[in-house]
Formats: structure tokens, C-alpha cells, sequence
């Protein structure tokens, strides 16, 4: 691991060259995600946990040697152009120390759900040698379509209060991602966790007839770190991408 | 068009788990059309050194109300002097009484709100320090 000043600098330059890249006013972004970077995005409701897997995932990833850099979205309000950045607040703050390059990004006046010029924001992450980038959606909703083209592995944290199967059919993410991970085990939701997966049992079952692929569904904790280990295995598998 | 506004970071440091007051400030400036970076609870001043280099702000507002200011400010004014992030602006607020106000300035902060202040007031000081 490096000295923490020299990370400093490297972030210090990291983030300037970033913030110059927002500011190209030329929307047009590089075709493709760098090739070197493993991408992974995480999907789901505002409160799900994507935060707090992504922390526990990134800590996981450092203790491997692995160079890590995370994007959080949120979105700019659309009457005063401004953005409250808080997901920084669900990480663990020794993660920069550690080396891991975290980056708040507001969706600005893009027509969309994902920063301006993400590609090259990317590009320069692989230059930076950073192998995974974690990154977090602004929550579920119209996002996971434009994030699916980015990354090699959608992660998606549903909720587990609804109250049939149906719900999963209708959503389109469930569609898109690869892995369902069922958050909040430790707050004793047996009840509410065994009809989750009665309903997800019955829709993987009924997609995977129908098309052959269907997302992996992983239980666990996001607080307590049940299940990291199985999504760790699943994201750093070589050859993972759909 | 709004991706240039100026990006600030609202900070907690030491033993102080009150954020009502950054609550109430991250929203006003969110409305006056800032983007507003949230720490959390509880870091230490060279953590929030790394958050504000990793996030690229112009400004950090440090909201305290532990009565510890002249320390845990000290501290922090020292870890941005020290790592030639002295670009960055230190602005402070929460239960500073007057007669700190300049010792922290002193200490290298640039600009001291006593509970008194109207949020106003802070926008129009950050739209002062604002660059392009």
C-alpha cells in the first residue's frame, strides 16, 4: 500500500482532472467503458443498501490488493439545479486511506440519469490503474437501462415489503441484472424474507424457462456482511460478462 | 448550465453527533443551487482533508457544537496548511462563542457564522469566494 500523502496527490490530480472532464460542455462521450476495468453497478430503491454494500464490497476488494474507485449519483434538482451529496456517509471513512478513490457525482443537466461524459471519467480511472469501479445509481427507477451498457455486473437491491410475485415480473431491472441481492437479513424479516423468496423462486424460475439466463438471487446483509462473499465471487469471476 | 455550480463539503469532526444545523444548511444550499457533499458524522480532521481533495471542493463548512472548536479547528486548519490544500476555504458554524471567533480566523479559517447568522448570509459568502 502506498504512503497515505502520496495517495493524497494522486488523488488530489484525480479529482481535478475529473472535475475538468464534467466541465467539457461537449456532450459527446468515448463510444465504450475502458476495457481494463472491471464495472460494476448497483441498482435499487432509496434506503435499499447500496451504499453500505458498496463500502463492505470495496473493503473486501482492498483486502485482496485490489484497486478500487467508487462513484456515487445523485440526482440535481430540476428547479434549482442543486444536489445534496450524501452517500459518502454509509462508507467507511478509513476507505481513502486504504486507497480507494471515492467520487460524489451529480447527474447536472444531463437528460439523464448518469453524469456527462462517464466514459471518459472511466477512461481516466484505467489510466489511473484502478481495476474495479463500483458504481451506484441514483436508485431504481428509469436508471438501470442507461447503467446496464456501462458495466459488466448490475447489481440490484429490491424491496422485500411487496406484495406478489408480480412486482418482480413488472420491473424492468429484474430483467436487466445479473444478480438480486435480498438486503437486511440482520433486522429479523423472516417472514418478509421467506415471501421474497417464494416470489423470487417462482420468477427465476419462470425466466429462466422462458429465456435460459435469469439473474442469480443472493440473501444476505449488507450491515453484517452475509452473502459479500458470494457477490464477491460472483463479480471478480474472469469471463463474467453478459 | 448547473454542472459548473461550486461544490462544498459539510463536514462533522470529533465527538459532536448533533446535525441538525448541517441538515438545515446542506438544504439551504441545495435550493440555492449548490452541489452539497455530506461527510457524516464523527471523522477526523485528516479525514475530512481526504474527503474534500477526493470531491474537488472550493469549500468546506465545518458545523460544531461540542465546544471542542479551538482544538479539533486547529487541527484541521493545520492538516489543509500542512498538504497545500490552503485553496480550499474553511468556513465554520455552531456555538462559537464571540470572543473565538478571532482565534479561528486566526487559526486560518475564513470565515466564522455564529448561530445568529442568517443562511443568506452564507450564500452570499460562498457566491463571493465562488470560481468559475
Amino acid at each position: 500500500m502506498k504512503p497515505v500523502k502520496n495517495q493524497l496527490t494522486d488523488h488530489y490530480h484525480l479529482a481535478k482532472h475529473i472535475s475538468t472532464i464534467l466541465k467539457i460542455a461537449d456532450q459527446s462521450d468515448l463510444d465504450r467503458s475502458p476495457e481494463s476495468l472491471r464495472l460494476i453497478g448497483f441498482t435499487g430503491n432509496s434506503g435499499a443498501g447500496k451504499s453500505t454494500l458498496i463500502g463492505k464490497i470495496a473493503n473486501e476488494l482492498v483486502s485482496k490488493n485490489i484497486k478500487v474507485a467508487i462513484l456515487l449519483i445523485d440526482p440535481t434538482s430540476v428547479d434549482t439545479g442543486g444536489t445534496l451529496l450524501g452517500d459518502r456517509i454509509r462508507l467507511d471513512p478509513l476507505l481513502p486511506s486504504k486507497g480507494v478513490y471515492i467520487r460524489s457525482l451529480s447527474t447536472g443537466s444531463n437528460q439523464g440519469n448518469l453524469p456527462r461524459n462517464l466514459n471518459r471519467i472511466l477512461a481516466v480511472l484505467a489510466e489511473n490503474k484502478f481495476e474495479f469501479v463500483l458504481i451506484e445509481t441514483i436508485g431504481i427507477g428509469q436508471a438501470e437501462a442507461e447503467i446496464r451498457s456501462y458495466v459488466d455486473t448490475l447489481i440490484v437491491l429490491p424491496a422485500i415489503d411487496v406484495g406478489d410475485s408480480l412486482q418482480y415480473y413488472k420491473t424492468n431491472v429484474f430483467e436487466l441484472c445479473d444478480v438480486i441481492f435480498v438486503n437486511k437479513s440482520d433486522l429479523r424479516l423472516e417472514a418478509l424474507h421467506s415471501h421474497t423468496k417464494r416470489y423470487l423462486e417462482e420468477f427465476i424460475s419462470v425466466k429462466t424457462w422462458i429465456s435460459r439466463i435469469a439473474p442469480q438471487v443472493v440473501f444476505g446483509s449488507a450491515k453484517t456482511g452475509e452473502g459479500v462473499e458470494e457477490l464477491i465471487s460472483i463479480i471478480t469471476r474472469v469471463g463474467s460478462e453478459s | 448550465m448547473h454542472d459548473n455550480r461550486m461544490r462544498v463539503l459539510v463536514a462533522k469532526i470529533g465527538l459532536d453527533g448533533h446535525d441538525r444545523g448541517a441538515k438545515i444548511l446542506m438544504s439551504y444550499l441545495k435550493d440555492a443551487g449548490f452541489h452539497v457533499i455530506y461527510s457524516g458524522l464523527r471523522n477526523t480532521p485528516f479525514q475530512v482533508l481526504e474527503t474534500a481533495t477526493q470531491e474537488d471542493v472550493q469549500a468546506v463548512g465545518v458545523s460544531i457544537l461540542s465546544g471542542s472548536h479551538l482544538e479539533l479547528i486547529g487541527q484541521l486548519c493545520a492538516e489543509f496548511k500542512n498538504n497545500s490544500a490552503s485553496e480550499i476555504k474553511i468556513f465554520v458554524g455552531g456555538i462559537i462563542p464571540e470572543a473565538d471567533i478571532e482565534h479561528l480566523l486566526a487559526l486560518g479559517v475564513d470565515r466564522v457564522f455564529s448561530s445568529e447568522t442568517s443562511l443568506a448570509d452564507v450564500i452570499d459568502w460562498l457566491k463571493l469566494i465562488e470560481r468559475p
